[in-house]
């Protein structure tokens, strides 16, 4: 990441309560206020996407997923009709 | 709806008059698609008329996994994450909607997801449904709720290759 250049800009405006309590915990992670704002930012970012594509499930429900994952594949009627629609690249 | 094409985004594509009725599906694509697409988050394909953008989608890798930690084993229990192909978003344009565009881009996106999980395995496609007029659209066409997971359905890849076969 820090190799890569950084072109673009986020411009945020905050209150002076959120300007002082950002600035001292980036003084006491050790870290410049851009620094700290990147990492949280982006880590928070992250974790959202990864909830979006990783489903979770509790272990019991998991369990039963995952057996019935292992039955022979089958035809699917409904969508062999989708996939007799005339493709979108053979106009 | 002559000369459609389906094609990767790419920088040049012109993408601010999209509207699908969806302020979250159009500002995905309009602010983020180009940005995740660099980033290697997510590939987003655009069905374009001669003049037009009709319609997208977008795809992704996932995982369906169990809530405890897989160090927590007991016996019989899978262990590990089930590999997906995710259809992260799709969305047809206003002014193209009523002519089976969605279908056909959903058939154009399932044999994308047979092809990648052809070189790089994945289990399922999972669809993530923006609300419960999209659930019913990927109900229609045989996919299946997922347990504990509002307006995720999924389908075995090995089901979709199959009726991909017979055609």
């Amino acid at each position: 990441m820090s190799s890569v250049t950084r072109s673009r800009r986020i411009d945020v405006r905050v209150t002076d309560e959120q300007d002082a309590v950002i600035r001292e915990a980036a003084a006491a992670a050790g870290q410049t206020v851009t620094a700290f704002l990147l990492a949280a930012a982006e880590d928070r970012a992250r974790t959202v996407l990864d909830e979006r594509r990783h489903l979770v499930m509790s272990d019991r429900a998991f369990v039963a997923f995952a057996a019935a994952l292992d039955s022979p594949a089958e035809e699917v009627p409904p969508m062999s009709d989708l996939f007799a629609l005339p493709r979108i690249n053979d106009e | 709806m002559n000369g459609l094409r389906l094609v990767l985004l790419g920088a040049a594509h012109e993408l601010s008059g999209f509207d699908c009725g969806n302020k979250e599906l159009n500002r995905w694509l309009i602010d983020h698609a180009l940005a995740s697409q660099k980033a290697d988050l997510a590939r987003t394909y655009l069905a374009l008329t001669d003049t037009a953008l009709a319609g997208y989608f977008s795809l992704t890798t996932g995982s369906v996994r169990r809530e405890s930690a897989p160090s927590r084993y007991t016996r019989g229990m899978p262990r590990h994450p089930i590999p997906t192909i995710l259809i992260a978003r799709l969305a047809v344009d206003r002014r193209h909607q009523g002519q089976q565009l969605g279908g056909r881009l959903l058939a154009e996106a399932l044999r994308l997801a047979v092809a990648a999980s052809d070189s790089a395995a994945a289990r399922l496609v999972v669809v993530d449904a923006i609300d419960d007029q999209a659930a019913a659209f990927y109900r229609r066409y045989g996919f299946i709720d997922v347990p504990e997971n509002p307006r995720r359905l999924f389908r075995k890849i090995s089901d979709i290759r199959r009726t991909l076969e017979g055609h």
